[in-house]
Formats: C-alpha cells, sequence, structure tokens
C-alpha cells in the first residue's frame, strides 16, 4: 500500500455514498466568507467520509478558521491547535475537531490512571462509546492497549458500524484500513510528506473499487 | 410478591453503614430485585453489600432516587436500543452534574453500578470515561492514562504494516 492517504472507501459505493455528506463542507466554507465564525459555534457534522468533494482548501477549513500563514512547500499549514492533527489527513481532522467540541461539554477530568486497573469488561464496556479515530489513537499510544485491543475485532466491527464508518474491505486487515483512513498522509515508500494528490487519489480509488467489485462479491 | 410500594429496605455496606431506602428505589438495581423475589421472610435483617463502601453507596442511592420510577429496560428493548444507544455518548443534564467527582469515585460508582447491575448508571458512567478518551491524539491519551510510549521506532514504523492483526473473518 504505497498510497496512504485515505482512498475513496470501497464498500458498496451507492450505499455508503448516502451516508456521505460531501456537500456539508463547501455549505460551511461559503458560511465562513460571510460571517465571523467561532469554533464553539458548529463543527461541521462530518459523519462519514467525504473524500470525493474534498480539496486542500476543505482541509485548511476544518483544521482552522484563520487564514493559512506558515507554508511547507506548497501545502499551508494550519496554525492552530488543530495543526497538531497534521499531515493533511482531512477526515482525521475534522472528526477529531468534532470530538473536541464535543468533549468540551462535559465532565473532564486531567488524570485517570485508575482506568487501566478496572475490570476488563468495564474497559471494553467503555470503549464501546469511542470512535473509531479513538480506537486508532489508544493502540497507538502504548503497547498497553495495543495488545488490549489486537484480539478486538468484533468489537472493532461494532464500533465501525454504530459510528457509520466503512468496514475494511476484504482482503485488508483491519490496521492498514484503520491507517488509511485515520493515518498521517505520508507516502509509505518515500515517506514523503504531503503526498496527498487527492485527484490522483480519485482514479486510483475508482480503480480499486472496481477491481473490489469485480473481484470479492462485495 | 406484590409489596406495597411504601416499602423500606434495610441494606448494608461493608464499611457497617445502613441505609433504609424505599423498596422501589432500591429496585433500580436487578441484583438487589432479585434478592428480593427470591428471599420472602427476615424482612428485619439489612442485606448485605459487601463490595460497596458507605459513601459510594450514597451516591448510587442519590441517583436511583432521582431516577425512580422510570421503566428498567427489559431485555428486548435493550437489544433494539443497542444500536442507537452507542453511537451517542449524550448525557442528561442531571446525570452530567452527578457524574462531575473525582477520579476514585468516578470508578467506584462505575464498580459499584456493575456490581448492583443497574445499567443506566453503568452506562453513565462509561460515556463519562469515554468522553474523555475521545478525541484525543496518542500523546493526550499517554498524558490521561498516565503510560508511557513503550513502542521501539522499529515498532512503531511497524505497527502500520503488521499483518498479524486478524484479517477480515
Amino acid at each position: 500500500m504505497w498510497l496512504s492517504q485515505p482512498t475513496q472507501p470501497a464498500a458498496p459505493p451507492s450505499a455508503v455514498r448516502t451516508t456521505f455528506r460531501p456537500a456539508t463542507l463547501s455549505n460551511s466554507r461559503s458560511q465562513r466568507d460571510t460571517t465571523s465564525f467561532s469554533v464553539e459555534e458548529k463543527a461541521p457534522p462530518i459523519s462519514a467520509l467525504p473524500f470525493s468533494t474534498l480539496s486542500i482548501t476543505d482541509l485548511v477549513e476544518v483544521t482552522t478558521l484563520k487564514k493559512p500563514i506558515v507554508r511547507y512547500g506548497f501545502m499551508p499549514v494550519p496554525p492552530s491547535a488543530y495543526a497538531d492533527m497534521k499531515n493533511f489527513n482531512v477526515l482525521r481532522a475534522a472528526l477529531m475537531r468534532t470530538s473536541r467540541i464535543e468533549a468540551k461539554k462535559c465532565a473532564q477530568l486531567k488524570k485517570l490512571d485508575g482506568f487501566l486497573r478496572l475490570p476488563l469488561e468495564i474497559i471494553f464496556a467503555v470503549f464501546e462509546y469511542v470512535h473509531p479515530i479513538d480506537m486508532y489513537h489508544l493502540s497507538h499510544s502504548s503497547l498497553i492497549f495495543r495488545d488490549l485491543l489486537k484480539d478486538q475485532i468484533p468489537l472493532l466491527k461494532r464500533i465501525y458500524q454504530s459510528h457509520g464508518v466503512p468496514l475494511w474491505p476484504p482482503k485488508i486487515p483491519y490496521n492498514e484500513w484503520s491507517n488509511l483512513l485515520f493515518g498521517d498522509s505520508i507516502c509509505d515508500v518515500s515517506t514523503l510528506r504531503n503526498s496527498s494528490d487527492l485527484g490522483l487519489h480519485k482514479r486510483v480509488s475508482t480503480i480499486r473499487r472496481q477491481t473490489w467489485k469485480n473481484g470479492s462479491g462485495r | 410478591m406484590a409489596a406495597p410500594a411504601t416499602q423500606q429496605i434495610k441494606i448494608r455496606c461493608n464499611d457497617e453503614k445502613e441505609f433504609t431506602v424505599d423498596r422501589d428505589v432500591l429496585e433500580r438495581s436487578v441484583l438487589i430485585k432479585n434478592m428480593l423475589e427470591d428471599v420472602t421472610e427476615q424482612q428485619d435483617a439489612p442485606i448485605p453489600l459487601p463490595n460497596v463502601s458507605g459513601p459510594v453507596m450514597a451516591k448510587v442511592l442519590e441517583y436511583c432516587t432521582h431516577h425512580r420510577g422510570e421503566p428498567l429496560p427489559s431485555a428486548d428493548t435493550e437489544q433494539s436500543q443497542d444500536e442507537t444507544r452507542k453511537r451517542t455518548t449524550d448525557i442528561s443534564e442531571w446525570d452530567q452534574k452527578f457524574i462531575t467527582v473525582d477520579q476514585e469515585m468516578l470508578f467506584e460508582i462505575i464498580l459499584a453500578a456493575n456490581y448492583l447491575d443497574i445499567k443506566s448508571l453503568l452506562d453513565v458512567g462509561c460515556k463519562t470515561v469515554a468522553n474523555m478518551i475521545k478525541g484525543k491524539t496518542p500523546e493526550e491519551i499517554r498524558k490521561l492514562f498516565n503510560i508511557v510510549n513503550d513502542f521501539t521506532p522499529e515498532e512503531e514504523a511497524q505497527i502500520k504494516k503488521e499483518n498479524e492483526w486478524a484479517e477480515d473473518r
């Protein structure tokens, strides 16, 4: 897998497409031009994967509300807290922003170090409620979580399905799929950043989609 | 057993603290509900709850009192609601205030809810913890749980590609 930017999701295109909201981003763009917009007010309600209509301006918009001032090559880097969500993965940035805004409304503790001492059944009961992207981040935070989540494919499937994220297609293992969706947009071969040529994606993912369609009975 | 709604039940926690509570409040706990249905005699003796301490029980009873009279989720409705229930981590305003406690108390409440089998309270607790995990980067997660990044650089590179993580079946 040389392309680590999220590709067009494979699963039955028509079915998945209906849950997409490709218009969301462009709508919010036009709103933002006219009104000043505070982060608390509204987050683009991105529940699925709007890749087909995304461009790099969308990334800048979901990650920051200011105009980009830093540049990396030809790519603008958002000069905000969300620059941390970096590496030009639009979906990741949008999801993180949405859930951060949501999390602000809830009780927050600085430390939860007792969590791992809880019984496993409760730990997994908690995981039922987090988003797939959080599972991805958990398994990348430490070996503890990675080992904990390693054999939890049924749990992961449930989480993906309940959040409307397309499941990994046959022949693509979970970790590769989650990395495609939520990982950095870095070319695996050349380790070049900002390898996200969305036009190329579209072409590649069209081919892949056709291959999947013909190949594996999905 | 058809008991009057105002029947008072005594419970005793592991620190010898005793509570006298209305039966319908206590029956939010499926564990106690089943106990009461099984045992018809010796109504005077307090029910021992060796896994719950007094302060936690007081908190749990506060929850049960506020939610008394609400229908208990049966197995059927639970099945059908499961799908939508998991998608949202919304917590009602009262529950939100109720669960704003320190870490120890939060975990004690979750454990007590699990032991006493109070599904809705367990949900509130789990959602609260889940909300703290949500939207965090791996680095922030490490800070939250006080764990270290113990991946070697090779592992970190490999974690993206490894295929031992189950295939799709």
